[in-house]
């Protein structure tokens, strides 16, 4: 979507000035790809830095200038936060937690926004709109009573309690909405005649016309939900149950000083999953938050 | 049809209801899920603002007693100036950068989409490790501290610093979610037809006119939901403050969400932490709603 405009728009700015305008035009381009070159490795930098750190044995961390290639890298770094910490059930519990909720939200999501784009019945509006007003509601009002409530069920320190409250998020529907308006009337009207159920056209027709919608949630809510910290800081204080986030910074709490060498492999340890769904799915990414941004 | 043959008494709904029914009940589930977990807590959290509840003992009405003692509180005073501190340190810089960005990177670039995702690719970073990240870099002798030499021989203890804890904290931030921002506003850029703007060349528009008459005015769906979507962020901004300043040096950069975490899960004061969210959610409230009149009519747009 975003893309093809993109593509669209490449023809260059309307040419008043004929002849000098193409140079300076030229020029002034060069300038905007200088200044967003140094953006970007500013931007970098800081990731560049972990990747050194992550190997730089602790007594050259604070080398001055920085070392930026250690002459003897040590990666023992990688090693010790598996050996001396749980963090292979970190990155399963937080795998378990992001697999769920996003299942979870691509399900239901899906459903009711094809529901309440489709369908009309009383109170319709007032639903979307009840659904869609809690995006504008920080998770620390309802942290107190949440956590209550979760208690009430007997889910603190639990699965349950580390999934279920996340399980769908008003973006997700608001999404699933969006995409679902422009599925064409005539298509579920054919099922219907055809003698099709609700849920085969559901499962047939709506879903396989919600997947570009469909995989960009999938992303959103993985990410999400695999830097979550807040809520897991909260529900769960037994270590067997810990996410990669928590892990991390109980493990640096635990430290009498910090260990920045081993904080920093394990920080590039937890960006892997991210950083391969991000560049396979990079696109989906940018069309994630572009249609954020965008009316449906 | 086969409900005569079976012989059970089946619901005969009309085509119109059936569909309405249907509608309702792809939704429902949805539906009960926010009735249970945001709706109910929601109305819950009032309720226990006006209690005194640990978990150890049955909660007790105080009536306003939370809500006084709380105007009263000098850390709550400090979690106010804190988090305007931040929203204004922020938020406000955001809006300006990513506008900037955005309006460099609508210019046809051949690497553009390589900007793009360089830019966004801090935004994937997770928050806590993001935090722990730049935590290193403001150690003593860190990259920060190797930055500003120039500056500053003697260097700063940034984290620890009643001054400087604050716009370390907001950079860590900014860093993360600039990218985030100037994709919602090129998108909208991108949106606007390139017709407009070869029609104002053509009346003589420059460069200048045409960005306040023709960029400006139909940018407004996104500079609100940007607007809307950074106060809320910054108002819940939480991760950054837990892993690299927990609400110190003091006070300084306590702000409201760490204040309602330590009183909720360190004091046990549920109470209080309740009202405090109230008065968060309240201001929240006050703000969307001028936000809104602000941006009267590119509402309408954004839903």
């Amino acid at each position: 979507m975003v893309q093809d405009q993109a593509t669209r728009r490449l023809p260059a700015q309307s040419s008043q000035r004929a002849l000098t305008g193409s140079t300076l035009r030229k020029l002034r381009l060069g300038v905007i790809e200088v200044v967003l070159v140094a953006l970007c490795l500013a931007m970098l930098l800081p990731l560049v830095l972990t990747l050194v750190y992550s190997v730089t044995p602790e007594s050259d961390i604070f080398n001055w200038p920085i070392t930026w290639i250690p002459t003897h890298p040590n990666w023992a770094n990688y090693v010790e936060p598996f050996v001396k910490e749980h963090f292979q059930l970190y990155f399963l519990n937080s795998i378990v937690v992001a697999t769920a909720q996003t299942l979870g939200s691509l399900l239901f999501a899906s459903m009711a926004g094809y529901g309440l784009a489709k369908f009309s019945f009383p109170g319709r509006t007032l639903i979307f709109v009840f659904m869609l007003s809690t995006l504008m509601m920080p998770a620390q009002v309802i942290l107190v009573p949440l956590y209550v409530l979760v208690r009430q069920l007997g889910w603190v320190n639990s699965f349950q309690g580390l999934i279920v409250p996340g399980l769908v998020d008003s973006f997700g529907i608001f999404l699933m909405r969006q995409f679902a308006l422009s599925i064409p009337d005539e298509y579920l009207q054919a099922a219907r005649i055809d003698g099709a159920s609700e849920l085969t056209i559901y499962r047939a027709i709506v879903l396989p016309m919600l997947l570009p919608a469909i995989s960009a949630l999938c992303i959103f809510t993985f990410t999400g939900s695999w830097n979550q910290f807040l809520w897991p800081l909260v529900v769960v204080d037994k270590f067997n149950l810990w996410t990669v986030p928590l892990g991390m910074t109980q493990y640096m709490d635990a430290m009498v000083a910090p260990r920045w060498g081993e904080l920093m492999a394990t920080s590039i340890i937890a960006l892997v999953p991210i950083l391969v769904v991000f560049l396979a799915a990079e696109k989906q990414f940018v069309q994630g938050a572009a249609i954020s941004g965008l009316k449906g | 049809m086969a409900s005569v043959a079976v012989g059970k008494p089946r619901l005969h709904l009309s085509m119109t209801n059936r569909l309405r029914l249907t509608g309702f009940l792809f939704t429902l589930p949805a539906l009960v899920f926010f009735l249970t977990f945001r709706l109910y807590p929601m109305l819950r959290a009032f309720q226990i603002s006006f209690m005194r509840f640990d978990f150890l003992s049955p909660g007790q009405y105080v009536g306003l007693d939370n809500y006084t003692q709380l105007l009263q509180d000098q850390r709550v005073q400090a979690s106010f100036i804190a988090t305007g501190e931040y929203l204004v340190m922020h938020a406000v810089p955001m809006w300006i950068c990513s506008f900037i960005v955005a309006l460099l990177l609508v210019n046809p670039l051949r690497r553009r989409g390589l900007y793009l995702g360089v830019l966004y690719l801090p935004n994937v970073v997770t928050t806590v490790v993001a935090a722990i990240i730049w935590e290193l870099l403001y150690q003593p002798n860190g990259l920060m501290d190797q930055l500003t030499y120039w500056l500053n021989p003697q260097g700063i203890n940034w984290l620890e610093d009643f001054t400087w804890a604050m716009p370390a904290v907001v950079l860590t931030s900014f860093w993360r979610s600039l990218g985030f921002y100037t994709i919602i506003v090129l998108a909208g850029l991108l949106a606007i037809p390139q017709e407009y703007y070869d029609a104002a060349s053509i009346d003589g528009a420059t460069s200048w006119q045409r960005f306040w008459s023709v960029t400006w005015p139909l940018m407004k769906p996104q500079t609100l939901l940007v607007v809307v979507i950074s106060f809320i962020a910054s108002l819940q901004a939480f991760d950054a403050f837990f892993v690299m300043t927990d609400g110190g040096p003091g006070d300084s950069t306590r702000v409201l969400a760490i204040l309602i975490y330590d009183e909720a899960f360190q004091y046990l004061r549920m109470g209080p932490a309740a009202a405090l969210s109230i008065i968060l959610f309240l201001a929240l409230l006050i703000l969307t709603v001028g936000q809104l009149q602000l941006f009267r009519g590119a509402v309408d747009e954004v839903v």
